[in-house]
């Protein structure tokens, strides 16, 4: 297990160390003081932090094949495409939209509703895009199999 | 992506102005937006503590009434901490982290963009109460339960800021899962976890922080809404429920909050310190322990500030707060120890990273004393915890944002801020915050409490306010020549060069301001500082292992011709 966790690479530790510090902490701090709540809140911060650190290390091995050797050897996770939306109203739209939905809590549920209309925009717009970036990305990581240098930026 | 590796194809046609901000899902565009927005919020809060200040600087004198004063004092500290501190270090981090380890933008561009709406319409909603008859929130920046419930305060303030604050802090955790992401994902091949910048490193425990912190508070005012409108009782002692709940709930995430907002500040000075020493900076991996050990035990310390309620084990969070002095100190001996033997040059960045040693230090010395039980005691809730939190706070992001902005700001525009200007904003800011508030520990020793509108001339205490409100009004006209400098270099054509000051990390690789893709080459990355490692091997000079750095092709930090 130790051995196990000696391998991994220091973005999965520094989750790792943090939980094992929470979770040591709430122990202590839950014998000297027999205090629920805040031996809770600790306890869930070590959780948490285990929880991240147990889907990174999965998450690295899953994708540990698809990188180069440069990047298992210490780069990131993930390989660096490049790729950039362009500008896109759809964050302004679901932000709007949820805002007013909030003041909703304050002046009465009309305002809720009145919220779901940008949010429901921005929403198909926000898909939409991230759709046509996923099939583009496909078209390009096929395309830079074949010699093509660079990635287009994504509408929307 | 390296020296040798393909170019990123750039086909990006610019918009109309306005579309091109209100749309933008560019990271760059983004940390503007927010450092500007945060800015704005600074003024605003400034202007409200300067008119509180004239309302103490006499005893009996009435400029505002005290149901407006308590307004003042709650939207003062709520903006100040939530809607400065916090969003001008994730401006600067927006702006500055893509850039330095080497990506083209965020890992969510458009959940980026969503986190600053949110956090610009979480300030605004806050804001709104000034514009209803009951007025704003009047609870305090803590916003304590019972006070907070609505049997003690109906006003509709309350509730938009309890709507306010959960959009702000749905943003700061969108935020922080977006960093994580980044600085995990799309890091250039060749920079390893300890290549990374110190700024960066920062960030990530910054945004890690925010992760675990910030789901506290959302919870605390969520249930405080339940409370108020949906008949529940959480904090509501007549009914069952337990008012030190909320304060176990709100200072989980209140006092990393302080962390959360001094540690990217941290970083900044942590960039500037080397490169206008010409040295690297001391203990590169140390002040990375350190930093992550300032925030593991931030996260255990949260009842320090409920030591009175007679409810929290005081000799654990003592000993936890007086802990945090330590990695604290290597720090800011790591800093010194930078500067130590360095060839000094004492531009105006490098004078207010100076200036958060000093300030912050005392912030950090105060801390220490209201880190025991018996002294905190004496100093609960007076002048004296006000002082402290001002140095620690401004000690650490007003100081240090300042620091990074006159760093910074060639890169974002291609211009130099004025040095003459600059100095100028610095000697005001050091002296106007001396004076505002080391009368202030004095006032609160002799046990002026905080949150009070007015006090008795018997007291005595009418001088030593006068004073602190001198200084509050020098601190307020201190800001005229920054805002001045930007103005005055926003006129002016873009002179100051891709890497004016000769840095270290990969912002100082590419154009100022940088194209949207920011890299059409990158340097070979093989250590801390490739842009140093390239700059010498142009020269054909082998890096140096310790010490003095060469003085090769560095423009700005050393030189004398000073930019007007």
């Amino acid at each position: 297990m130790i051995e196990r966790l000696r391998r991994q690479p220091e973005e999965v530790l520094f989750f790792a160390r943090s939980a094992a510090f929470a979770l040591v902490v709430a122990t202590v701090y839950w014998f000297i003081s027999y205090e629920p709540a805040g031996t809770t809140l600790l306890g869930l911060f070590g959780v948490a932090s285990a929880f991240a650190a147990i889907l990174l290390a999965r998450g690295q091995r899953r994708a540990a094949p698809a990188i180069d050797s440069q990047a298992i050897a210490g780069g990131p996770f993930a390989d660096e495409s490049g790729r950039v939306p362009t500008e896109t109203f759809a964050p302004l739209q679901v932000g709007s939209g949820l805002a007013i939905a909030g003041l909703g809590l304050v002046f009465g549920p009309w305002l809720i509703l009145a919220g779901l209309l940008p949010i429901a925009l921005g929403a198909v717009t926000w898909l939409g895009s991230a759709g046509a970036e996923l099939e583009a990305t496909e078209h390009s990581d096929t395309a830079l199999g074949d010699g093509m240098a660079g990635l287009p930026p994504v509408d929307g | 992506m390296s020296a040798s590796a393909p170019a990123v194809a750039v086909r990006h046609t610019e918009p109309p102005a306005l579309v091109a901000w209100l749309a933008t899902t560019d990271h760059k565009r983004i940390g503007v937006l927010y450092m500007v927005t945060a800015f704005g919020f600074f003024l605003l809060a400034g202007l409200m503590a300067m008119v509180m200040r004239s309302e103490l600087a006499q005893p009996g004198q009435q400029i505002v009434s005290a149901q407006t004063y308590d307004q003042l004092f709650t939207i003062h500290g709520t903006l100040m901490m939530l809607f400065f501190a916090t969003p001008l270090a994730i401006g600067f981090a927006n702006y500055i982290v893509p850039l330095q380890i080497g990506a083209a933008d965020m890992a969510f561009p458009r959940l980026n963009a969503l986190s600053y709406w949110l956090f610009l319409f979480g300030g605004v909603i806050v804001l709104l109460g000034f514009l209803t008859t009951s007025g704003a929130a009047d609870i305090g920046w803590t916003g304590y339960a019972p006070l907070s419930e609505v049997r003690y305060s109906a006003n509709v303030g309350v509730d938009l800021w309890i709507v306010g604050l959960a959009l702000s802090g749905a943003s700061s955790i969108m935020g922080a899962v977006n960093f994580i992401a980044t600085i995990y994902a799309r890091r250039a091949p060749g920079m390893t976890m300890f290549r990374m910048p110190i700024f960066t490193w920062n960030m990530l425990v910054t945004a890690t922080m925010i992760l675990f912190a910030f789901p506290a508070i959302t919870g605390a005012l969520a249930l405080l809404y339940i409370d108020r409108h949906l008949g529940g009782s959480f904090f509501d002692a007549s009914r069952g429920g337990d008012p030190i709940i909320y304060q176990h709930l709100f200072w989980f995430f209140g006092h990393p909050e302080v962390y959360i907002v001094a540690i990217p500040f941290f970083g900044i000075v942590s960039e500037i310190f080397p490169v206008f020493s010409r040295k690297p900076l001391f203990g590169y991996r140390l002040v990375i322990l350190a930093t992550i050990l300032i925030a593991g035990l931030s996260m255990t310390v949260w009842a320090h500030h409920m030591f009175t309620t007679g409810r929290v084990n005081l000799p654990f969070f003592s000993i936890m707060s007086l802990l945090i002095a330590v990695p604290t100190g290597i720090k800011i001996f790591n800093w010194i120890a930078t500067m130590w033997g360095g060839r000094l040059s004492f531009r105006v960045p490098l004078l207010w990273a100076i200036g958060l040693i000093y300030v912050f230090t005392i912030g950090g010395i105060t801390g220490v004393i209201v880190a025991s039980p018996p002294l905190d005691f004496q100093f609960q809730d007076t002048y004296f915890v006000v002082a402290h939190l001002h140095n620690v706070i401004i000690g650490s992001t007003v100081f240090a944002g300042f620091a990074g902005i006159y760093y910074w700001f060639p890169k974002f525009t291609g211009r130099f801020l004025s040095e003459r200007l600059g100095r100028l904003h610095f000697a005001a800011w050091m002296v106007g915050f001396a004076l505002t508030f080391v009368p202030q520990y004095q006032l609160g020793a002799e046990g002026m409490p905080r949150r009070i509108v007015d006090y008795a001339v018997s007291t005595g205490w009418g001088a030593l306010n006068l004073l602190s409100t001198l200084g509050a009004f020098l601190l307020g006209l201190g800001t005229i020549p920054f805002l001045a400098a930007v103005v005055l270099a926003l006129r002016e054509p873009a002179t100051a060069g891709d890497d004016p000051w000769g840095g270290n990390s990969l912002e100082w690789a590419t154009s100022s301001p940088p194209p949207h893709h920011n890299f059409r080459r990158l340097p070979p990355i093989r250590s801390e500082r490739p842009v140093f490692d390239e700059r010498l091997a142009r020269a054909g000079i082998d890096p140096p292992a310790v010490g003095v750095e060469p003085d090769v092709d560095r423009p700005g930090a050393g030189a004398a011709d000073v930019a007007e």
